[in-house]
């Protein structure tokens, strides 16, 4: 079980700083995670809310924000708090998609490790989320069939020992350009809006993911583009690109038209990510 | 037409100068100079000037931003198709008609470099429009491209500043500055400097 907590730490990058929320806004964004949480193991069962994580608890925000324009919580305890009764987002269509959006991802990542590493770790956890595959697969099985066929276009990629990195991320760019439009978007320019945000947000998720594992995959011998290119990448050069990169997906993010959770969503957008960023470049570890 | 208080996002008793700095927050927000290689460039431009018309409605001047960034080129060299291509967004196109051309200068890798912006191959598209600032210094469409991107880098770096309250960085400076006020004046706030 602790390996899903490393899926988890691959996608750990979208979320809020803290520091600068208001705890209204705070508690909101909690009560999104445990709804979260909770919506996660009514639908794919026990073991799968192991793997939650910011960023869909991020994408989650992002489509109650567009699509609805109230909030409706419960209050109750859980398992991780059982001592108090906190705010709990009810089950929703937004949360309820976000969650599946999680166990793809997360099944997905698992199978390209057991495919590319062998990793016994990963075929153990896997097993344990095969209920959790079975169910997502009956509901959202188109949307499990595209994006794996992202995944392996881009294992297709590392086989070919590719290190153009715009080529890399465009292809884990186009899997959360996928993800970030549920069917039940209807309005064909919010839907325009949310897949460019999911596509410049999969670049960064790509690059900086990439930069920090460079160490790691050294040791393993891992495929990583940074490596292959056989020269030290230009801090400064890269931290212009992926701020760049944001902006780009910050300006497409104010053009939609927002109903709730604005000052969240400029909190891990502004904030969060430029975050990020910065400590990745420095070297520090931000999932540590 | 949209109620233009509500898309300049202020009350119906705003004042002339609250509509003015509503006005210059949001044209600066949507300002073309910002969806530069963004791909949803056009909706942008819709929203400028859905902000322009209010403000025109509500001051009954003329805003000095309206203008019309939308050209068509009538041309009928390659580049001026390719240019079209661009305009409708129509990337995959545009980047087929480039790689057939071989004689590839200045204009060629501006565009190539414009074609990648817009589909989000930002580190290509980067290097292709500095190769044709290098090849043609003095064309001032490729430095302008250049600049926004590096204007549009700033900016989202500029809001982050402004929603965070750095209090302890201030806070020093501002001290600091107290004390040169000081010692100016013959006194001593920080007594070790």
């Amino acid at each position: 079980m602790l390996y899903l907590l490393s899926v988890r730490k691959m996608f750990g990058y979208v979320k809020v700083t803290k520091d600068e929320l208001k705890v209204r806004e705070y508690n909101v964004y909690k009560s999104y995670y445990c709804g979260l949480c909770k919506t996660l193991k009514s639908e794919y069962g026990y073991f799968s809310r192991f793997g939650l994580n910011y960023d869909s608890v991020f994408l989650a925000l992002l489509l109650s924000s567009v699509i609805q324009d109230e909030y409706d919580c419960d209050s109750s305890r859980c398992i991780a708090h059982p001592t108090e009764k906190r705010p709990i987002m009810k089950t929703n269509k937004c949360l309820s998609y976000s969650a599946a959006a999680m166990v793809i991802l997360a099944l997905l990542k698992l199978e390209d490790d057991i495919r590319d590493e062998h990793s016994v770790k990963s075929a153990l956890t896997y097993f344990v989320l095969l209920g959790a595959k079975r169910k997502v697969k009956k509901r959202y099985g188109a949307l499990f069939d595209k994006c794996r066929q992202q995944i392996n276009k881009l294992s297709e990629l590392e086989k070919n020992k590719t290190s153009n990195i715009d080529e890399l991320s465009d292809v884990f760019a186009h899997l959360l350009e996928i993800l970030f439009v549920p069917d039940f978007i209807e309005d064909e320019t919010t839907a325009r809006i949310l897949a460019h945000m999911g596509y410049m947000l999969g670049r960064f998720i790509y690059i900086i993911d990439a930069y920090e594992d460079m160490e790691k995959d050294k040791k393993k011998k891992s495929f990583n583009p940074f490596l292959l290119s056989g020269k030290e990448p230009d801090k400064d050069e890269l931290s212009d690109l992926l701020t760049f990169n944001l902006s780009s997906m910050a300006n497409s993010y104010e053009l939609l038209d927002l109903k709730i959770n604005k000052p969240i969503l400029n909190n891990i957008i502004y904030l969060g990510l430029s975050g990020v960023l910065d400590k990745t470049l420095k070297g520090e570890k931000e999932n540590a | 037409m949209r109620d233009p208080y509500e898309v300049l996002g202020v009350s119906k008793d705003a004042s002339q100068d609250e509509i003015k700095s509503a006005y210059r927050k949001l044209a600066k927000q949507y300002h073309p100079d910002r969806y530069v290689g963004n791909p949803l460039a056009d909706l942008a431009a819709e929203k400028f000037k859905e902000i322009n018309e209010a403000y025109d409605t509500l001051t009954g001047g003329n805003s000095s931003n309206s203008s019309n960034n939308s050209r068509s080129y009538s041309g009928t060299g390659t580049y001026a198709q390719i240019r079209n291509y661009i305009n409708m967004r129509n990337f995959g196109e545009a980047e087929r008609l480039l790689d057939d051309v071989s004689d590839r200068g200045a204009e060629w890798f501006y565009l190539k470099g414009v074609v990648c912006l817009g589909r989000g191959w930002h580190a290509q598209g980067i290097n292709f429009i500095r190769q044709a600032v290098n090849l043609e210094p003095n064309n001032m469409e490729y430095r302008r491209t250049l600049a926004s991107i590096e204007h549009q880098t700033r900016g989202y770096r500029e809001v982050g500043g402004d929603m965070s309250s750095d209090t302890a960085c201030n806070c020093c400076s501002n001290l600091i500055c107290a004390d040169c006020c000081c010692e100016c004046m013959g006194g001593d706030l920080i007594s070790c400097c």
